[in-house]
């Protein structure tokens, strides 16, 4: 018996040659794994043993650096992570997935979904490897002033429909990265603290080509809920987000480098924290563009007003 | 949870699905392999064709980490009816095609061919159209190309036959230096769409250009396109005589902080359905495109 989330489970039932992206590309999951490309792991806290084989649900290994240990580079490999599993952070890479190509896949079912607990400030799980992908992992700051329980390195990685939630204290930053190209973030949903303490949620730093997309984040941000810093990223895109900032600096957006290039929207919707002289800034990057919907509000009882940045013209 | 798609197993008994399922894996795979189960796949895309009945619903799996060369004209030659071929996707991962000469290209050749999540890799300046369509009812969906070594001069192209093409979900990384004269370029495509693209390159005549036999009735909507050459073109009509719909839902770049807001979409024949925005200066945001308004006449 497979365990498989609602989404894909909906997808397959959805199934319809002719609509292209919910068609013959979401096919519901074969756990047999003698069919497969390549190697499917399992993962799950609540067994036994951290030196089983790791090959189906009770065999899974008990923590999921154990299972990238048991993967090939760029086979295709898959980890499952089951909807109950829960691990700590407990260190620098305590999850360390630095092998190509592997996608580590927690199983949903609605909104229970496996549940990793930074319990050090440099407690994380890192991307470290190009094409590697996670999905459905729910990250939560156990600890206060955590410096990104995410962090990407490796080229074309992706981050997908994962989750962040303050628990204790404010994270600084929650998903960093370094000269990781092509990053796709995609339905991100970050629950911060309204306190004050955390920087940004998103971090992108050389991260040239980088889409952000259908992103929930709320939170207390110093610094921008997304920020490009250190180095420049070229032709990032930002877009269908909805983001609140609870920090009296409003920002939504930010080019700390000021040399970043992209698009900002379509489809973005900012509150700040203020009603104060602060809407255009709400996107700050003098080397940004704004394209399409892009609209902001400052005060509880308004509506949003598409941010006031100066329109191109015919020159 | 379109990024993620697990490898799903052929059914040899054909059971589950109305067609044959061949596999692909550069990895593990051999061209005198069967094909039918992953242990057992086929080493390149055009072997898996050549394996394949017309108009049978027969579908091609390619492995996330499946990579090939294009290294000729045809190298991969899409020529029976109705075959499907479908990169197996996670996150940015999908199955590479890199092209190694001018015209090494995939051909979708037939009626009712399909593409899914491939990238297509420019490994070789200047080359000439790596996918090309030459038939009827052809679909590229979600799918991706890169410059690497130089600039691609056209991406996609067309012939005539390939009437009611659908572009869906095309991702083009070109490179900023100049060279490249187009993205897609539609030859006598009737009722053809795009959509749902993000465009990025350095495009002479245009990141969508109609030339040579004009293209009826196309629908091109839901698009960002950025362009970084000073012709300042997105969507040209350069045959001259094409229709259709530019809109809703365009977003559009220049280069030039000029004159250049109408001409962002050059076409005497088309109309715009807003909205289409286009900004031509950094720091600033898009203003609608300022073609005349219909009126009661």
């Amino acid at each position: 018996m497979s365990l498989v989330s609602a989404k894909v489970r909906d997808a397959f039932n959805r199934h319809d040659p002719t609509r292209s992206r919910e068609g013959l590309g979401n096919i519901l999951f074969n756990l047999e794994n003698r069919y497969t490309g390549g190697d499917i792991w399992y993962v799950n806290s609540n067994q036994t043993s951290n030196t089983e084989t790791g090959k189906d649900w009770d065999h899974a290994v008990t923590t999921i650096d154990a299972a990238v240990n048991l993967c090939t580079a760029s086979a295709g490999d898959i980890i499952l992570v089951h909807p109950s599993h829960a691990e700590n952070l407990a260190a620098d890479s305590a999850i360390d997935i630095d092998v190509a190509g592997v996608t580590v896949i927690g199983v949903r079912r609605g909104r229970q979904m496996p549940t990793l607990t930074a319990t050090a400030v440099a407690g994380d799980c890192k991307l470290a490897a190009n094409n590697v992908t996670i999905a459905n992992l729910r990250f939560v700051g156990g600890i206060d002033a955590t410096t990104g329980v995410i962090e990407v390195t490796g080229d074309d990685c992706a981050v997908i429909d994962c989750e962040y939630r303050d628990s204790t204290g404010q994270a600084t930053d929650i998903l960093i990265t370094d000269n990781a190209m092509r990053l796709l973030i995609d339905g991100f949903r970050v629950i911060g603290a309204s306190a004050d303490g955390g920087d940004t949620a998103i971090m992108l730093d050389e991260c040239d080509h980088a889409e952000i997309k259908n992103c929930h984040i709320i939170g207390n941000f110093d610094l921008g809920a997304i920020q490009c810093r250190t180095t420049a990223s070229d032709d990032i895109w930002i877009h269908d987000c909805v983001i609140k900032t609870f920090g009296s600096e409003d920002l939504g957006i930010k080019d700390l480098v000021t040399a970043s290039t992209g698009f900002i929207g379509p489809n973005i919707h900012i509150q700040l924290a203020d009603d104060a002289d602060n809407l255009a800034e709400a996107v700050t990057g003098a080397t940004f563009v704004i394209i399409g919907d892009v609209t902001v509000v400052n005060k509880a009882g308004q509506k949003s007003i598409s941010i006031p940045w100066e329109e191109s013209a015919e020159v | 949870m379109q990024y993620i798609q697990t490898i799903p197993e052929p059914d040899p008994t054909g059971k589950n699905y109305p067609g044959q399922i061949f596999c692909v894996n550069s990895r593990n795979g051999s061209d005198s392999n069967h094909g039918k189960s992953w242990d057992k796949a086929l080493a390149t895309i055009d072997a898996a064709v050549n394996k394949c009945t017309a108009n049978t619903n027969d579908v091609i799996l390619v492995a996330p980490e499946h990579a090939e060369n294009l290294a000729a004209d045809s190298a991969i030659d899409i020529d029976i009816a109705g075959v499907a071929v479908i990169g197996l996707r996670r996150g940015r991962t999908m199955p590479t095609l890199t092209v190694t000469a001018a015209e090494g290209d995939c051909k979708l050749a037939a009626a009712g061919v399909s593409i899914h999540n491939l990238r297509f890799v420019g490994g070789i300046d200047a080359t000439t159209g790596c996918i090309e369509v030459s038939a009827a009812d052809c679909a590229i969906i979600d799918c991706e190309y890169r410059d690497s070594t130089g600039q691609a001069t056209d991406v996609i192209i067309t012939t005539a036959a390939a009437d009611r093409l659908l572009i869906d979900g095309f991702t083009c990384f070109g490179a900023a230096a100049a060279g490249g004269n187009s993205a897609i370029a539609l030859v006598g495509a009737d009722d053809c769409e795009i959509k749902n693209c993000y465009i990025y390159g350095n495009f002479a005549v245009g990141a969508i250009d109609l030339r040579t036999t004009a293209s009826p009735r196309i629908r091109i909507h839901d698009c960002t396109i950025w362009t970084a050459n000073a012709a300042d073109i997105a969507v040209v009509d350069t045959v001259t005589g094409s229709t259709g719909f530019v809109g809703p839902n365009l977003n559009i770049m220049l280069t030039d902080n000029a004159a250049n807001i109408t001409e962002a979409i050059t076409g005497a024949t088309f109309q715009v359905i807003d909205p289409v925005y286009v900004c031509n200066l950094v720091n600033e945001k898009a203003m609608l495109i300022n073609w005349t308004a219909s009126t009661d006449a």
